[in-house]
């Protein structure tokens, strides 16, 4: 065999989502505004503490001045201490209000960050399905960590220091002018050549940040989904692939990184040299070749201001970088905050007795560009009946089940439960009044218990084990190291796939919810444990409205309907009975099913 | 402690050696540099005060050209330390993906996948900026200390030693605090890591959470992290806001020393205005790696604890018992095909799992070239099985052989595990599909051209998943989705099974890869395998609930409790009394009685 090639897909790795920013930098900072506000006035007190800050620290360079040129250059010594320790106040003074200052913003920054994560999270957990079909779950995780921390550094400190940065400059050309307006005015000279490579790398930088935002988002989520698919990679031998596809993004990275390291690196570099050639003019000017002199005080004070209007500009490039890479940061979790891709919440209370459940003319497509799956479909369940869908795989069937759970909406025709759209009820108490089973088993890295009941006040750890004994899931729970405060791991480890379902069963079954929607939910366990969970659901479901997809014949014994589907249609309903006297499609999958197990 | 830093150094660092040598060439030429300006502004002063123009025009030329030579050499120094930091990043996160591929289940039982994923994203991250950019902090703030420093006791010791007590002072400070900063660093990186998982569990399982309502009691264990995450980082933040003012300051206070005793100094005449110019000067120049030491201590800080948390995963060793043996003196070739298996009194825990044994007491033989079946309930131990024959598990020692047709038995734990793994095929009960297109995650990222393809298109044929392509809007090229979502379960199911056939293999194992699809499709695929048997001579192993699909096997296994109930064919099994019989006789009945009558 020839040496294995990967395909070009193989690992191209989609960009996870447009990198490019929405909303202008301003409108971003407002989207952030609701989450800082709670905190206003210990912001605005350490705003209002910068005029002091930058007002001490520009005093520095005038008195050392006045303590050269009126004590120490003409040799009057008696005065050089009361000036000395006027300074060591001014320092001290700053020293104060400047770690007054940062704490406030450092206190304001991350508990903005952590009210911005909550509310992220909240957000998130109420998105529709077809969100997360869209959205890879690794990049969202990355929304809440590595962004919000690449937004927490720059809130706690950069916004402000460049707020105070820009004080300060302003600040220094005031008093530099006051000092001497004339060397001031000299030493603009050099103000256009400085703007001119401050705007080229700040324009670079910029750009290669966004490139290596995405790559790095790229990277992660490749990581992610490999992962997760770890034991399919090591099975099939290809992990090498997989490795290719890796390094690839990691390399695009790289390269970005490497090209913006230049950048920083030479505006660093340049606001030093900037810095050299001013102090050069400045000697010239002292020099008196433009016909006027300076005292040696005001060369000393203007050196330092000179270095005080140069180091926020050297620094620039490091709080460009973080502040792109929180603006970019800033505007993906913006971009998620403003997904309004909810399932809409109804206003109207869940009728009394609810249980009738009737569907009219229902279509549905995925998205506008997929075929319809559901073509026109009617379906009437009455409470307390149970009705299983039965068809070929793709036909439609889990789609029905996902618009009844309102996982997904935009639909045509209507969906009516007690005669209510069901879009119209209050989400929530459809939630408990409806539960939903979906085909894949989903358990969270908590205790048995809590994915039994899901973390609810309302079902007591006695509900928790009445309902595994009834799908007989309690033998196993507590034959397991600390029963039903076993913690399960994010890998399921220890527990079979039908152990697995079990709990869902479980859960499903703590929920004491009056309609139950299941999903193929019988696949995967044998069947004389799925003839018990059937005889606990036969028992427990007596009274509910169920509506049950199903592969095998055993799983619709306790049918008052059954509905068979083919490509997103309804082809035959009625009873079992009728099914099989009409000769339809039922009866042919009825007399393979059977023809199998024989 | 310093472990990870030597360590980090051995092996990753010392490979850049000549990027990092050339760049502290540069950067102690930068200082260099940098430390002659405030010694020409001193000597410009001296000048002008005794009206030698000429020469003060000429210093001002020469501080000029030292700054435009600055240019040159600070940018080159910080590429040339920088860039090293972006290939270790580079190469840590290969090796890591790269190791981390290689882990076993067993392996990885403690780590949560979040766990992983934030220290490959995060960790990394801050690991590099402490080989970038703490490396030349460290070196820059040494060499520029010692130059200013050296300039300015050749003017006068005395008033050096009193200017620099201040900085000297507070940099021991700083030290105190050190630890304190390394300790909540690690915490505060357990926090975030704690955070990561619990997202990546919710929005995976957020179905779920929606359809049960269980978002407020998500949304109160996350807020319970999330704020003990804050609770560590405002720690974190009180010592770091106090740490650069301090340092900042300790400059300022030094220009006071220097105004109080330099003044009288100057004045006397021990020292020339341009020397106590010169001072001021040097301090100035000391404040920006002063400022910076505060910031260059908690990216260490940080550096050390990620790069512990790195190195505990890189050092997870991957159970490969085979390779344990020394110098692989105990690897053993796999022997020729058709190949069988020989297993006596097997018996297995999960790692963690205690005493409670998934298998027990297995004794039994798959003949080579044969179709077996396993039939049992849930928990018996049949996917354990199939998973200790792919060694996704190892057994014990002296519990599993391989039988070919030649040479004698060969322990499962003696071969080399990739060696093994290119011999067999499994599909398992829950299919993982990657994002990529269908036929990429049929043939596992393999180009499926020429023959490759006309295989790929036999296994969609074969798994029945033609039809489907049909429906699909771009057929096999069709992109699935993350996990598969675009397909129904029943799809991703066939789609493995076309994975599992596309492979090379000589044992296939099946895990109850029918139990998505419907009848139809069952019946198609089950003539598939009787067909596939006919043609090749891999040995098939097939766990099933179904009585049609274990029916074609020339042995069935029966498993309950871990243990080895019966064995026989499936003629013999449907007339012995027991669970095989019953899911016989009940899945025979389930069709034939069909469902209660007049119940409405």
């Amino acid at each position: 065999m020839t040496a294995p090639q990967a395909s070009p897909h193989w690992g191209a790795g989609e960009p996870a989502q447009g990198a490019g920013i929405v909303k202008g930098d301003l409108g971003l900072l407002r989207g952030l505004f609701p989450f800082v506000k709670a905190d206003l006035p210990v912001l605005l007190a350490a705003l209002a503490a910068a005029p002091f800050v930058t007002a001490l620290a520009l005093a520095r360079p005038w008195l050392v001045k006045i303590a050269l040129d009126e004590h120490i250059v003409p040799s009057r010594l008696d005065g050089l201490g009361q000036v000395a320790g006027l300074y060591l106040a001014v320092v001290l003074g700053w020293v104060f209000l400047d770690v007054g200052s940062t704490l406030a913003m450092a206190w304001v920054g991350q508990r903005s960050v952590r009210r911005l994560r909550s509310a992220l999270y909240s957000h998130t957990i109420r998105l529709s399905a077809s969100f997360f079909d869209r959205h890879e779950t690794g990049a969202l995780m990355t929304r809440l960590t590595s962004d919000l921390e690449a937004l927490g550094e720059t809130l706690t400190s950069r916004v402000v220091t460049v707020v105070l940065d820009l004080l300060v400059m302003v600040g220094t050309i005031v008093a530099m002018f006051l000092l001497d307006w004339r060397i001031t005015l000299l030493l603009l000279t050099i103000a256009p050549p400085v703007a001119l490579v401050v705007e080229t790398c700040r324009r670079n930088l910029r750009r290669l940040f966004v490139r290596i935002r995405s790559a790095l988002a790229a990277t992660n989520a490749f990581m992610a989904e490999r992962m997760a698919g770890l034991e399919a990679l090591q099975l099939f031998g290809a992990e090498e692939r997989s490795y290719s596809g890796f390094r690839a993004l990691n390399r695009d990275y790289r390269d970005a990184a490497i090209v913006s390291n230049f950048w920083d690196a030479l505006l660093y570099a340049f606001m030093d040299g900037a810095s050299a050639v001013a102090v050069a003019l400045l000697l010239w000017y002292g020099s008196g070749d433009l016909g006027v002199g300076a005292s040696i005080g005001v060369l000393v004070a203007f050196v330092q201001y000179l270095e005080r209007l140069f180091q926020p500009l050297r620094e620039i490039s490091s709080k460009i970088s973080i502040i792109q890479r929180a603006m970019a940061a800033l505007g993906k979790v913006m971009a998620l905050l403003d997904s309004q891709d909810f399932i809409s919440n109804g206003d109207l209370p869940l009728p009394a007795d609810s249980g009738h459940l009737v569907a009219r003319n229902l279509s549905f497509a995925y998205n506008a560009h997929s075929p319809p799956v559901l073509h026109g479909v009617d379906l009437e369940v009455l409470p307390g009946q149970v009705v299983a869908l039965v068809g070929p795989s793709g036909s439609g069937k889990t789609t029905l089940c996902r618009l009844l759970s309102r996982s997904y909406q935009g639909y045509g025709g209507s969906l009516e439960l007690d005669g209510v759209q069901l879009s119209r009820i209050h989400l929530p108490s459809l939630r408990r009044a409806m539960v939903t089973v979906s085909q894949e088993i989903q358990l969270f890295p908590d205790t048995v218990r809590f994915n039994i009941d899901l973390g609810s006040p309302e079902i007591s750890l006695e509900q928790v084990e009445e309902a595994a004994r009834i799908v007989h899931a309690h033998d196993f729970i507590t034959q397991l190291d600390g029963g039903y405060q076993h913690l399960i791991d994010s890998g399921g480890g220890g527990i079979s796939v039908g152990q697995s379902q079990l709990l869902t069963f479980a859960r499903t079954m703590a929920h004491q919810a009056r309609i139950v929607v299941l999903d193929e939910a019988t696949a995967s366990i044998d069947s004389m444990t799925e003839a018990l969970v059937q005889d606990a659901l036969a028992r427990i479901l007596e009274r509910k409205t169920v509506l049950v997809v199903a592969h095998r014949l055993s799983t619709i014994k306790h049918a008052h309907m059954i509905l068979v589907m083919e490509r997103g249609r309804i082809v035959e309903r009625g009873s079992h009975r009728e099914l099989l006297a009409r000769g339809g499609l039922y009866a042919r999958l009825h007399a393979k099913g059977f023809e199998d197990s024989a | 402690m310093l472990h990870s830093i030597y360590r980090v150094y051995r092996d990753y660092v010392s490979r850049y050696w000549y990027w990092y040598l050339s760049g502290f060439a540069f950067l102690y030429l930068t200082n260099r540099v940098a430390v002659e300006i405030p010694g020409q502004l001193g000597k410009g002063v001296d000048s002008l005060g005794q009206g030698d123009l000429v020469q003060v025009e000429r210093i001002a030329w020469t501080i000029a050209a030292l700054g435009l030579s600055l240019v040159v050499v600070r940018t080159l120094s910080r590429v040339l330390i920088f860039t090293p930091g972006r290939l270790f990043e580079y190469d840590i996160k290969n090796q890591m993906f790269r190791h981390v591929l290689r882990l076993q289940p067993a392996d990885m039982v403690e780590r949560a996948l979040g766990d992983i994923i934030s220290r490959s994203a995060n960790d990394i991250t801050m690991a590099r900026a402490l080989v970038g950019f703490g490396v030349m902090q460290v070196v820059n703030v040494s060499v520029a200390l010692i130059l200013t420093g050296r300039e300015m006791f050749l003017i006068h010791p005395g008033l050096t030693l009193w200017v620099l007590a201040p900085v000297a002072l507070a940099t021991l400070a700083v030290q105190g605090a050190i630890r304190a900063i390394f300790h909540l660093t690690r915490q505060a990186q357990q926090h975030l890591a704690a955070i990561s998982e619990q997202a990546l569990a919710t929005f995976r399982g957020v179905n779920t959470i929606q359809s049960f309502g269980a978002q407020q009691a998500f949304r109160d264990r996350f807020e319970k992290k999330n704020e003990a995450y804050l609770k560590t980082s405002l720690q974190l933040s009180v010592m770091g806001s106090a740490m650069q003012p301090a340092l900042a300051a300790s400059a300022a206070v030094a220009v006071y020393l220097l105004l109080i005793k330099g003044g009288p100094m100057t004045a006397n005449g021990h020292i020339t205005v341009g020397q106590m110019v010169a001072f001021t000067a040097y301090l100035l120049y000391l404040v920006p790696p002063l400022r910076s030491l505060g910031w260059m201590i908690a990216v260490i800080q940080r550096g050390r604890v990620s790069l512990e948390r790195i190195f505990e995963i890189l050092d997870i060793q991957p159970e490969r018992p085979e390779l344990a043996n020394e110098a692989g003196g105990g690897l053993r070739r796999i022997p020729a095909a058709p190949l069988g298996f020989k297993i006596e009194d097997l018996s297995f825990a999960y790692p963690g799992g205690g005493d409670r044994f998934a298998l027990k007491g297995i004794s039994l033989h798959i003949p080579a070239g044969s179709t077996v079946g396993i039939f049992g309930r849930t928990g018996s131990g049949k996917t354990t099985l199939l998973r200790i024959l792919a060694r996704l598990h190892n057994p014990p020692r002296g519990t599993v052989f391989l039988v070919g047709s030649s040479g004698g038995p060969v322990d499962l734990l003696d071969v080399d595990l990739d060696r093994w793994r290119e011999k067999l095929s499994m599909v398992p009960q829950v299919p993982f599909l990657f994002s990529e297109t269908l036929k990429d995650n049929i043939t596992m990222g393999l180009e499926a051209v020429g023959k490759a393809g006309v295989r790929a298109r036999g296994v969609i044929r074969q798994a029945a998943l033609e039809p489907d392509l049909e429906i699909l809007p771009a057929g096999a090229e069709t992109m699935v989705g993350e996990r598969g979502v675009m397909l129904s379960g029943g799809q991703r199911q066939r789609v493995a099974l076309a994975r599992g056939f596309f492979k090379h293999h000589q044992v296939l194992l099946l895990d109850d890869v029918l139990s998505a699809v419907d009848h139809a499709t069952e019946r198609r695929i089950i003539e598939t395998l009787r067909d596939r048997k006919r043609r090749s001579s891999a040995t098939t192993i097939l766990v099933s609930h179904r009585i049609g699909a274990l029916a074609q096997a020339d042995l069935v296994l029966v498993l309950e409790h871990g243990r080895l109930l019966a064995q026989g064919s499936h003629d013999e099994l449907k007339m012995r009394p027991g669970p095989y019989r019953e899911a016989w006789l009940k899945q025979r009945d389930g069709g034939a009685q069909g469902p209660p009558e007049g119940e409405e």
